[in-house]
């Protein structure tokens, strides 16, 4: 139950990070969330987007700072990771949080 | 509290898809099997020498066909992950747990089986040994499986576990012995089964993507 401050300072529905709240960019997040890093084919076979799909979003994601991509070599190979920043975590918990409060007061 | 459900629901998903495979489940059939081929092998004429050599070459095999299609079937379907500190040290916990289960286990079997064999001579059960070892299987297996959530590992623990009691179960009650070699050859293949179902599966479920790295790349990082 939210107290009478966190229902004053309770997010309304039009608050919430809309850039977080689009489905497919939520699943992104709620993968990257929960892992240290993965690469985009992990991506894809998680959240079930295509390829140019998943891309697009990752640069949304990229420009708002919420994800980072990490360019490396293993054994010559090129492989690129993706990882959730702590802005990223920062926002994502927040967004959770207002979802929480926001859903929590719904009237039966 | 059911966003946090679902997030532990995704972390699950995302940390099994690295089991989905059944990759594991085949290895370890495998080596059920390979167990079974070796005691058929120990009733020939072969020297220790060769044996060995035949064996150690058994599980080289094994793993490196393991690792080939980790790296040629798996990797090119669901990628790769790094997971949080919290799953590494889960992981790490298991190997420790299992690791010290299966020197206690196999310390207090060995002890065991010498205290009966030393204080009641013949009257020892003849299963006293086999469900010893089952046990001993059900925790090296068992174990783990609770903490990696790797659900398939209970049904190998007791395809591990069972073929020696079954084996004695034969022999004490029915009189018919066919030999170790069978009873864990068809421990394997039951175990093999079931790993090329979910291999199969999982080959069905996850084409290869398609699409590149590097055209991600451009769009991402620019």
């Amino acid at each position: 139950m939210a107290s009478a401050d966190e229902k004053r300072n309770a997010k309304l529905p039009g608050d919430v990070n809309r850039l977080i709240h689009e489905p497919a960019r939520l699943q992104i997040m709620a993968v990257l969330y929960v892992v240290q890093s993965a690469d985009f084919t992990f991506l894809v076979a998680q959240t079930g987007l295509s390829w140019g799909n998943l891309s697009s979003h990752l640069a949304r994601l990229e420009v708002a700072g919420y994800i980072e991509v990490e360019k490396g070599f293993v054994k010559r190979k090129p492989r690129t990771m993706l990882r959730m920043t702590d802005v990223g975590r920062e926002e994502f918990r927040e967004y959770r949080r207002s979802m929480k409060t926001i859903l929590d007061d719904l009237p039966d | 509290m059911s966003q946090e459900l679902s997030l532990k629901d995704v972390e699950r998903r995302a940390w099994l898809s690295l089991f989905d495979d059944g990759l594991a489940d085949l290895g370890l059939g495998g080596l059920l099997l390979w167990w079974g081929v070796i005691s058929l092998l120990a009733q020939t004429d072969l020297s220790r020498l060769v044996m060995t050599t035949i064996n150690l070459s058994g599980y080289a095999l094994l793993m490196l066909a393991f690792r080939l299609a980790k790296r040629y079937v798996t990797v090119p379907r669901i990628g790769r992950a790094r997971f949080s500190r919290r799953r590494i040290i889960r992981v790490a916990w298991a190997g420790v747990v299992a690791a010290v289960l299966v020197n206690t286990t196999f310390a207090l079997t060995v002890v065991a089986i010498g205290r009966q064999q030393s204080l009641l001579g013949k009257a020892v059960s003849p299963f006293v040994s086999p469900v010893l070892l089952g046990v001993f299987f059900l925790m090296l297996f068992g174990v783990p499986a609770f903490i990696l959530d790797y659900r398939r590992l209970y049904v190998i623990a007791l395809m591990f576990a069972l073929p020696e009691v079954v084996r004695t179960v034969f022999r004490e009650f029915w009189g018919l012995d066919p030999g170790a070699h069978v009873f864990r050859a068809v421990a394997g293949a039951i175990v093999i089964g079931m790993g090329a179902t979910v291999l199969l599966r999982f080959l069905r479920s996850h084409p290869v993507p398609q699409g590149s790295e590097e055209e991600m790349g451009d769009g991402v990082s620019g």
